[in-house]
């Protein structure tokens, strides 16, 4: 019958043009330069990262090396960390420091857009290898996410509308701080950071109520919509500078409140990665001190975020 | 009636039945149903039926509406789940079960019981999805497994039997009533069964559609077939039966040959019940 | 109103029948014409309203909208294509529910109302995190793609069940005994019989399934699927503009609603005329 017949051709186009279009395939624009095919199996010369052993079978490492590249999460709602260009291709520090690691294990690098939850949760279903993210190590996620070295550093700063009229941490009392869901900055304004270091990162103003919107962004978005449920804001000082410099109505607040440590996380329900995380700790390492890190921090931020600083 | 040659002595006992005129000699009855009871809750629609119809006769069953004639006939294909009975079409017999009605070794007899027994209904009942030719022939290639040409060759013979020979590739949805019906007994027909069951075939009709397909019954029974038909068509009775049987609540007051029963009814309840449908 | 004399019929008592009824049916269509114009100016006053309205926030920058519209369109393909293969699948999961609602059989009927109270009791977006991130644990890891659609059919399936099985009982009884009359045992009868017809019956409210799928084909964002929503979201987050792609999305999908539903119109009306009477 010529109606199912129109219906059936309208599936398959459908998922013809799907099965190019999905997902977040697109390798960023930088990798094309950076990166180098990667030799297929265990004989991959990885320039700086010396696999000295055969990877573990059916472990992280093996899968990377076999797909000849490395699948990395990224979520491009967070300029200059990482955002979009309209071509579709991502732009950024943490999509810099993926491609340079990718690099770095020989092998070409891919993105995925996965939503942030889903990343801080664990439980990948090796969909992607590593997440790049500017992820806070803590406790919490420990529990679910192996860590590297942090990569950086990023403090975090309060803010709050200029409408509200706040210049000091004082005027914060009581009122109500808006941050992203899933955020370190959420849990720290509960009360609940831990970095498991037992160092002491301070207490939020006194009294305080908190709100969380889906994305950092979207807290001071609001104000710009000239809504005002909430007065404050914290984010990572990066961001903050970021709203300001696009425009909105935000003042910062004080000195950063603490530094957060920023790492590459990997499943721990994934592929065994008992090889892979000596490796990634490797290349981590090697950025600081070779001074790759440091390049990229001051091209993106204007300064060198890679250092421990508090 | 034990005097006729060849008719087997049973214990089965319908006063009424006779071989008709174009009956082998010495068959036995095609169909029979026997001490049939049925109730709709506790409503006893038929209170004790038996009826033994032969090879190649026709019989008409007349009645008022709720007598239960219709629910006779249903009862033969159990499209109707007897209370209490047994029927027997082509030598296969069943007994009534109403408590295991949902079993599958009854459903098979009387899926078998129905590949012998075709009905024509009285709404048609054809299926507006598939072509003329496919309603035809959807159920012999796949419940009979009847190879699909000699399944079409068989399916256009009653067709133009029943002369609608050119509708072959039409919609049920484009035709008349009177084409619907017929298209309906061509699919009984094809089907090749032993008889055929006609549930107030004309009732739905318009009055001048109902004669074309009065023809096309009226033919089939000349020509032999085995034929049961709940009608209140008078006149298509006296011409094409051999017995008409009259059923009030629930059992059979009287039976007997077409022209005799019509004209000369013998209980009050015949009289009066034909005295009222003359009238229209 | 006496016609005058050159327009008398053939009797000379006045306006002929013919020409009355021509007169009526020009006047029937010139008032069609009067209310299609009326409809079509009010909508342009409303929307045009609205768009005054959404412009004059000053919220909307037609530049940045330039720069990335061609980005956000391109999630279109992708909307599109979640939503067809998820309402197609979503009838395969209907079909079982329904025959599943259907049967005498007591197991089968009790998972069946079970899948549909289940689904239809939790939240759509709760089920495609499950599909996405609990399967895994249990060792099943679909590809995003699959599993968005899986959870949007899965759901809309729980939904449509209801629908099918209203079709499948508005066949005529006869349809059914004409077919056990014919010696089709019952799965016969309902694989070529009721089923067919019961598909036509249910293709209206399938069209309507399809045009809210397309809306929520946007849950999908969460698992990586970069659909429309996700683009205009992710856009607009990052350069703080989420007002002014927000806008922009909210009007393509009006725009593919708008096209999808008159073509759903156009198929209601070719099976309303087709010789599929029932």
């Amino acid at each position: 019958m010529s109606v199912r017949g129109r219906l059936s051709i309208l599936a398959a186009a459908a998922v013809i043009v799907a099965a190019c279009s999905s997902g977040g395939a697109t390798p960023s624009a930088s990798s094309a330069a950076a990166s180098q095919p990667a030799a297929a199996g265990s004989e991959s010369a990885a320039p700086s990262s010396a696999a000295s052993a055969a990877p573990i079978a059916g472990g992280l490492l093996e899968k990377i090396l076999k797909a000849g590249k490395l699948v990395v999460s990224t979520d491009p709602k967070y300029p200059p960390q990482s955002e979009l260009e309209p071509d579709g291709t991502y732009k950024g520090f943490d999509i810099d420091v993926a491609t340079e690691i990718a690099k770095r294990l020989g092998v070409t690098v891919e993105f995925t857009t996965p939503d942030w939850t889903a990343i801080t949760a664990g439980g990948w279903g090796g969909r992607w290898d590593i997440s790049v993210g500017s992820m806070t190590i803590t406790v919490d996620r420990k529990k679910v996410l192996d860590f590297s070295p942090p990569y950086y550093y990023t403090p975090a700063q309060m803010a709050a509308s200029t409408h509200s009229g706040i210049t000091t941490m004082d005027g914060l009392a009581g009122k109500t701080i808006c941050s992203g869901e899933s955020t370190t900055y959420d849990q720290w304004l509960n009360g609940k950071l831990d970095y498991g270091t037992g160092q002491d990162l301070g207490h939020p103003p006194a009294g305080i109520k908190t709100v969380t919107l889906p994305t950092d962004t979207d807290c001071p978005d609001q104000w710009k919509s000239k809504r005002f449920d909430f007065d404050g804001w914290l984010s990572s000082i990066t961001t903050v500078d970021g709203a300001i410099k696009a425009g909105l109505p935000v003042v910062k607040i004080g000195d950063p409140v603490y530094y957060e440590p920023l790492a590459v996380a990997v499943d721990k329900s994934g592929p065994p990665d008992t090889d892979f995380l000596p490796i990634l700790t490797k290349i981590v390492n090697d950025m600081h001190s070779d001074g790759t890190l440091t390049a990229l921090s001051v091209k993106t931020y204007g300064s060198d975020f890679t250092i421990a600083s508090k | 009636m034990t005097g006729a040659p060849g008719v087997a002595a049973s214990a089965v006992h319908d006063p009424f039945a006779a071989p008709g005129d174009l009956t082998p000699t010495g068959a036995s009855p095609m169909v029979r149903a026997i001490d049939l009871e049925k109730f709709y809750g506790s409503n006893h629609v038929l209170r004790g039926i038996t009826l033994e119809v032969y090879p190649r006769e026709t019989i008409c069953l007349i009645g008022r509406s709720g007598s239960g004639k219709s629910t006779l006939l249903r009862c033969i294909n159990f499209l109707e789940e007897p209370t209490v009975g047994t029927i027997e079409v082509d030598g296969l017999t069943v007994e009534a079960d109403p408590l295991h009605a949902r079993n599958a070794r009854h459903r098979e007899q009387i899926r078998q019981i129905r590949l012998r027994a075709q009905m024509v209904f009285q709404e048609f009942n054809l299926f507006p999805h598939l072509k003329v030719i496919d309603n035809l022939i959807e159920a012999p290639i796949r419940v009979k497994g009847v190879p699909r040409a000699d399944a079409i060759a068989t399916a256009e013979k009653y067709l133009a039997k029943v002369g609608l020979s050119e509708k072959r590739d039409e919609y049920p949805g484009r035709l008349s009533g009177g084409q619907k019906q017929r298209v309906a007994i061509a699919r009984a027909l094809t089907m090749e069964p032993r008889v055929l069951l006609f549930d107030e075939p004309t009732s739905a009709l318009d009055p001048t559609l109902v004669g074309e397909v009065l023809k096309v019954m009226e033919q089939l029974a000349h020509e032999g077939s085995t034929m049961i038909v709940v009608t209140h068509e008078m006149a298509f009775a006296r011409e094409a039966a051999d017995r008409v049987y009259f059923i009030d609540e629930g059992v059979f007051v009287e039976a007997g040959p077409a022209a005799e029963l019509l004209d000369h009814p013998r209980d009050q309840r015949t009289r009066d019940f034909l005295a009222r449908t003359m009238r229209a | 109103m006496i016609a005058p004399a050159a327009a008398r019929g053939p009797l000379g008592m006045g306006p002929g029948p013919e020409a009355i009824v021509r007169a009526v049916a020009g006047a029937r269509r010139q008032a069609r014409l009067r209310f299609r114009l009326v409809f079509v100016a009010t909508w342009i006053v409303l929307v045009g309203g609205l768009v005054l309205l959404i412009g004059s926030t000053g919220r909307v920058d037609l530049e940045f909208l330039q720069k990335w519209g061609p980005f956000i369109f391109g999630g279109i393909p992708l909307t599109i294509a979640v939503s067809v293969v998820s309402i197609a699948l979503a009838v395969v999961f209907a079909i079982v529910g329904a025959l599943g609602r259907l049967s005498r059989n007591a197991p089968v009927y009790a998972a069946a109302t079970l899948y549909v109270s289940l689904v239809r009791g939790t939240p759509l977006i709760v089920q495609i995190f499950f599909v996405y991130l609990a399967l895994p644990e249990f060792g099943i890891v679909l590809p995003a793609f699959i599993a968005g659609c899986l959870a949007l059919s899965f759901n809309y399936g729980a939904y449509m069940t209801e629908i099918f099985r209203a079709g499948i009982q508005a066949i005529p009884r006869g349809q059914v005994e004409a077919a056990a009359s014919l010696g089709m045992t019952e799965r016969h009868t309902m694989r070529r019989i009721v089923l067919p017809q019961a598909i036509r019956i249910v293709i209206p409210a399938i069209g309507n399934e399809f045009i809210a799928m397309i809306k929520d084909s946007a849950l999908v964002s969460f698992v990586a699927l970069q659909e429309l929503f996700w683009r205009a979201r992710t856009v607009g987050s990052a350069n703080f503009q989420s007002f002014s792609t927000l806008v922009l999305a909210a009007l393509v999908y009006w725009g593919l609603t708008i096209f999808f539903s008159l073509f759903q119109e156009r198929l209601e009306k070719r099976m309303a005329e087709s010789d599929v009477r029932l």
